[in-house]
């Protein structure tokens, strides 16, 4: 009995995805959405960003971005404020700033050769919340600027 | 000379139009090896123990995250605002704990459930702040299948008063490794259907994959997280993916076959594994629980690895694994 209703319980939100395009994805029972759909060449990918006096765009790491090791948790931190509107933007942006004051840069913000106070709070002008647009199959070919940047929220750097 | 399948259960020879449900019932129900089950006890806890000791400070850290971001789900998905900080704490704490008690065996019956229901909270949790963490699907639901089975009548610390070995082969013992085998496969199946069903056929045209790759690592660097190399040089080569597509559509689709036993569900094993070596190098995704072997322990025959291992190491560990003959 114990074994029929595992098995009957694993398999329903599968089964669920088989009907319905928007069966939700749940845990441990899973309709096991990821990587399944096409994402297109060109995507619109939120993100937060360290502006330096000079106008250079500095990546975050998902610790400065929204307190987690999980780059997917910040992907939806962000995610989640851009679709909020402006108002829960700048409050993620204030919060990304606020860490931003404190943080130790991580291994993947410090290229290898950069002086750390180069990288270190004092060297910013702004944080912002952007929504950036790239074709990701020339991204991976080396060309690494966005097709368009579009800000959504920015504040004071500390 | 008669194969063996998952758990020790003679294969499972599959169609004909056999009274439906009879014979997979059969294969399900049929006796198993006490060793082999709480072998696989030993594995899944000590994967457990690990997992909750070395995700410590990121469950502590639940305590610490913004309350917007709260999206619960599975079990938590009740709750309108995350768990107090306290229970947060104490969750992250008594697990490795309970995981541990669970994988020495000590009082089994009644630590398990604990062990379980700890294990699926807190799994659950960390899912619960925007992100499914699919990775620990098939722990979660193997360590519920051990928690409702005999697992620690052979080579617990409570067994200690009986022979090592503990009682002999009976039903109550193989249905738990089959049905953690089981598990696997239907994991693995409804992520290729879920692929077709999103993509149809034009998964395995590669386009499709080499598209996810792509976007899965630019996502990652705009996200200052650390990306795959090797991702970004192949998806230059587009046609390197219609291969991949196929061959990972054949690895997930082809899952049943491990239930039959013999060199099938050797290649199967095989083949998902290096699967998920394929998305930990393409993409930088891991599945520890796969890729260090322990989400397919049920589909192995883990006493008679035991045993080769004590006869390669006289006087090891293993030795006392080992029934006696």
């Amino acid at each position: 009995m114990a074994s029929t209703v595992v098995v009957v319980a694993v398999a329903i939100p599968g089964v669920r995805t088989l009907v319905d395009d928007d069966a939700p994805d749940g845990f441990p029972l899973s309709t096991y959405p990821m990587f399944s759909r096409d994402r297109g060449r060109v995507v619109e990918l939120p993100t937060v960003v360290a502006v330096r006096g000079d106008g250079a765009v500095e990546r975050l790491s998902p610790a400065t971005i929204a307190a987690t090791d999980q780059v997917m948790q910040a992907s939806a931190a962000v995610h989640r404020a851009v679709a909020d509107g402006p108002s829960a933007a700048s409050a993620l942006c204030r919060e990304v700033a606020a860490r931003l004051a404190h943080r130790s840069p991580s291994a993947t913000e410090v290229r290898p050769g950069t002086d750390p106070a180069q990288v270190g709070p004092a060297a910013f002008a702004s944080v912002q919340v952007v929504v950036e647009r790239h074709d990701a199959i020339t991204w991976s070919a080396g060309r690494r600027e966005p097709l368009d940047r579009r800000t959504v929220a920015t504040c004071e750097a500390p | 000379m008669s194969r063996v399948g998952a758990g020790g259960a003679p294969a499972l020879r599959t169609p004909a139009a056999l009274g439906m449900w009879a014979r997979p019932w059969a294969w399900l129900t049929a006796p198993g090896s006490p060793v082999r089950l709480a072998l696989l006890r030993a594995l899944v806890g000590g994967y457990l123990t690990a997992w909750s000791l070395a995700r410590l400070p990121a469950h502590v850290g639940h305590a610490d995250q913004s309350p917007v971001r709260w999206q619960p789900v599975g079990v938590l998905a009740w709750a309108g605002t995350p768990l107090p900080d306290a229970a947060v704490v104490a969750l992250a704490v008594a697990t490795p704990v309970l995981a541990l008690l669970f994988t020495l065996g000590w009082r089994f019956p009644l630590v398990a459930p604990f062990a379980a229901l700890a294990t699926l909270v807190l799994a659950t949790l960390d899912s619960s702040w925007g992100q499914v963490f699919h990775t620990e699907n098939l722990l979660v639901l193997h360590v519920g299948i051990l928690a409702m089975a005999p697992a620690a009548d052979a080579l617990g610390l409570r067994s200690a008063a009986r022979p090592r070995a503990g009682p002999p082969v009976g039903e109550r013992y193989g249905w738990p490794v089959r049905l953690a085998a089981v598990v696997v496969v239907l994991a693995y199946v409804l992520a290729g259907l879920a692929k077709l069903r999103a993509s149809g056929l034009a998964w395995v045209d590669g386009e499709v994959l080499r598209n996810l790759v792509a976007h899965d690592n630019l996502r990652k660097a705009l996200l200052g997280d650390a990306y795959s190399p090797i991702g970004t040089r192949l998806v230059r080569h587009g046609w390197l993916f219609a291969p991949m597509a196929v061959a990972s559509l054949a690895v997930e689709l082809g899952a049943p076959l491990a239930l039959t036993g013999g060199r099938r569900r050797s290649a199967w094993v095989v083949g998902a594994w290096l699967f998920h070596v394929g998305v930990l190098a393409l993409m930088a995704i891991s599945f520890p629980y796969q890729l260090t072997g322990v989400a397919f322990a049920p589909f192995l025959p883990l006493e008679r690895l035991a045993a080769r291992v004590a006869r390669l190491l006289p006087g090891s560990p293993a030795e006392r694994l080992v029934p006696p003959t």
